[in-house]
C-alpha cells in the first residue's frame, strides 16, 4: 500500500490508496539513482521499479527531451575521460543552448570510449570488449566474451570488433550485434562473423553467432538503429561500400548497394535517418559551399534511392565560416546533428592545429533539412568543480 | 458578451460558480458539460478544500479566449514559478488529495506538477525508512530481503 489515510475525519477521496499508475507516474519522475536506492521501501515499489513496464516508461519519459551527452577526453594516453549530459529536457525546436550539469563520469569507463547511443544506453568499447551503460539506472555492465569464434581464435591481424545495441519491437527485447572481422588470406578479402547477444534478465545470456550467407564485410563507424533494424556500411570485397541490414527480431543479415553517383568518402558520408527512412548524407563540402546532398532509400526491396540536394541560405554562411564538421545523427524532428572538428590541417605546414578557442567553448549545429535552416546551439557548463 | 458560467458541487453540498473555459480544463468536466448542459455538477468525491485548490489552478492556468493577441494571461516562466510555488504552500496529505484529484478530474497539467513535487518529496529522503515514514508505508521486507536487494547486482535493463 503507497498510502495510508492518516486523517480520518477528514477523508476526501473515496479512495485511499493511490492507483497503481499513479504511483507509477511518481516514480517515474524519481531521478534513476534514487529509484535503485529506493527498492527497498516495498515489495510493491520493488516489483514497480523492477517492471518492464517501468523500465519502457523509464525510456519513454527520458526520450521525449532532448539531452545532450558530453564525451571529453583529455591528455595523452590513457585518456582521462569525462562524460557529461544535460538533465533538464530542453524546448529543443527553438533553444539557443544546452545546459551541461551532470557528470555520469564512473572509474570503470577508464579505457573505453563511447561507440553508440542507443536510447538511454550507451556502449562503451575497448578492442574486444564492451560496455554497456544505462544512463537512466548509471549502470555499467561489462558484456561477457565471444566464446566459439574462428576470427578470434585464429591468429590474424587487425581484428575488428563493431557493437550495436537495437530493439526487436517484437518481443520488445534489447540486443548487442558484433561483427567481428579481419583481413583475408588475399589482399583485398575479409572475413566477418555475427554474434548476438541479449540484454536483460539474470546476466546469464551468452554470445549467440548468427549463421548467414551474406558475403563477408569490413564494418565502417556509421550505423542506425530504425524501424527494428540495425543498419551499418562496410567495405564489401571489391572495397565498395555496402549496406548492411540486421532485422533485430528474425536476425536476418542482408546487404545492399550503395548508390552508384555516390561520392563516397567514408568520413563525409554519415548514414542518418530521414523522414523514418534510412538516408545516405554527404556533406564534404557543407562547411566551405553549404551545400549536402542526400540519398534516401525509398524502396529496400528494389534498392531504390532517391537524391536530395540542399544549399544552405547565404545569409547563413558566416556560421560555418569553413569549419570541419562532423555530423552525429539527428534529433527526434529530423535535425541534423553537426558538431564542429576543432582540428584544421595546415597544408603549408602538413600538421594538424588544435583549435586553442574551440577547445574550450563548445557548440553544436542543428541543420533542418526541411526548412534548410542552420541554427547554432551553445553548451553551457553548470557543474562545480570543473577543472577544464 | 457574458461568460458562460457553471455550477460544481462539492462532496459537502458546497456550490462554486466557475468560468467554463476555467472548468473545461478538466476533460471530465468538459465531457459532462456538453453531456448535461445547464446543470449543477455534482463532484462527490471531492471536498470543498480541495476543488477549492484545484479551481485556483485552473484560474491561474485558463487560457483566454478573448480575442486579444496575447492568448494566454500569464509568461509561460511566470506560470512554472507560480506552480512550484502551489505546490509548495500545501502539506503532503492535501498534495496527494490534490494529486488524486487531478487525475479523478483528468487535468494532465495538474496531475504533472503535484507527481512531480511529490517525487521531488521522496528524492529528498535519505533512505527507505524515511520515505515509509512520509508516506505510511508499511515495510513488509524482511532484513534478509533487504540484504539481497542490496547486493543483487542487476544487469542495466
Amino acid at each position: 500500500m503507497f498510502l495510508r489515510e492518516r486523517r480520518k475525519e477528514r477523508d476526501i477521496c473515496k479512495s485511499h490508496e493511490l492507483p497503481f499508475e499513479l504511483v507509477i507516474e511518481i516514480l517515474t519522475r524519481l531521478p534513476a539513482k534514487s529509484l535503485m536506492r529506493f527498492k527497498s521501501v516495498s515489495k510493491l515499489w520493488l516489483s514497480l521499479i523492477c517492471s518492464q513496464y517501468f523500465t519502457d516508461r523509464c525510456l519513454k519519459v527520458s526520450s521525449s527531451s532532448l539531452r545532450i551527452y558530453m564525451w571529453l577526453s583529455f591528455g595523452k594516453r590513457p585518456f582521462k575521460n569525462v562524460l557529461l549530459s544535460s538533465s533538464s529536457p530542453s524546448d529543443h525546436t527553438t533553444m539557443s543552448s544546452f545546459v551541461v550539469d551532470q557528470d555520469l563520469t564512473i572509474a570503470a569507463m577508464e579505457g573505453y570510449s563511447v561507440s553508440q547511443v542507443f536510447r538511454s544506453l550507451m556502449c562503451f568499447i575497448n578492442g574486444p570488449s564492451a560496455k554497456i551503460y544505462n544512463t537512466a539506472t548509471r549502470q555499467l555492465v561489462l558484456l561477457p566474451h565471444i566464446e566459439g569464434s574462428n576470427i578470434i581464435a585464429e591468429d590474424h591481424k587487425d581484428k575488428n570488433f563493431m557493437y550495436h545495441i537495437g530493439h526487436d519491437p517484437v518481443h520488445d527485447q534489447y540486443k548487442v550485434l558484433c561483427t567481428v572481422s579481419t583481413h583475408g588470406e588475399g589482399r583485398w578479402t575479409y572475413l566477418s562473423e555475427h554474434w548476438v547477444l541479449l540484454l536483460g534478465g539474470d546476466g546469464s545470456s551468452r554470445w549467440r553467432q548468427i549463421s548467414s550467407p551474406c558475403q563477408p564485410h569490413h564494418p565502417l563507424s556509421q550505423r542506425l538503429s530504425i524501424n527494428g533494424r540495425i543498419y551499418y556500411l562496410a567495405w564489401d570485397r571489391f572495397l565498395h561500400p555496402v549496406l548492411v541490414s540486421f532485422d533485430i527480431h528474425s536476425e536476418e543479415i542482408s546487404i545492399f548497394q550503395t548508390p552508384e553517383d555516390i561520392s563516397f568518402y567514408h568520413l563525409t558520408t554519415a548514414l542518418i535517418e530521414y523522414g523514418g527512412r534510412v538516408a545516405l548524407l554527404n556533406h564534404i563540402v557543407f562547411g566551405e559551399r553549404g551545400e549536402m546532398e542526400l540519398w534516401v532509400m525509398d524502396d529496400p526491396e528494389k534498392i531504390m534511392w532517391s537524391r536530395k540536394s540542399f544549399v544552405l541560405h547565404p545569409s547563413q554562411m558566416h556560421l560555418l565560416n569553413g569549419i570541419r564538421l562532423r555530423v552525429q545523427g539527428t534529433t527526434r524532428n529530423g535535425e541534423v546533428i553537426l558538431v564542429p572538428q576543432n582540428t584544421c590541417h595546415d597544408p603549408t605546414t602538413c600538421q594538424t592545429i588544435v583549435q586553442p578557442q574551440s577547445s574550450t567553448l563548445f557548440h553544436i549545429f542543428l541543420y533542418n533539412l526541411q526548412n534548410n535552416h542552420l541554427r547554432k546551439v551553445e553548451i553551457k557548463k553548470n557543474i562545480q568543480p570543473l577543472s577544464y | 458578451m457574458s461568460k458562460k458560467m457553471i455550477v460544481l458541487k462539492s462532496s459537502e453540498g458546497v456550490s462554486f460558480v466557475v468560468e467554463e473555459a476555467v472548468a473545461r480544463q478538466s476533460k471530465i468536466i468538459s465531457f459532462l458539460v456538453e453531456e448535461f448542459p445547464d446543470r449543477e455538477l455534482p463532484l462527490t468525491n471531492m471536498t470543498s478544500e480541495i476543488l477549492r485548490k484545484t479551481i485556483e489552478y485552473c484560474k491561474k492556468h485558463v487560457v483566454e479566449d478573448d480575442g486579444g493577441g496575447d492568448s494566454s494571461s500569464s509568461s509561460s516562466g511566470d506560470l512554472k514559478e507560480w506552480d512550484v510555488k502551489f505546490v509548495a504552500e500545501i502539506d503532503q496529505p492535501r498534495l496527494m488529495d490534490l494529486l488524486m484529484a487531478a487525475n479523478y478530474l483528468d487535468i494532465p497539467s495538474l496531475l504533472d506538477v503535484t507527481c512531480q513535487k511529490v517525487a521531488d518529496t521522496i528524492a529528498a529522503c535519505n533512505d527507505e525508512k524515511e520515505i515509509r515514514a512520509t508516506f505510511n508505508i508499511e515495510n513488509d521486507f524482511t532484513e534478509e530481503e533487504v540484504e539481497a536487494i542490496r547486493m543483487e547486482n542487476q544487469y542495466p535493463i
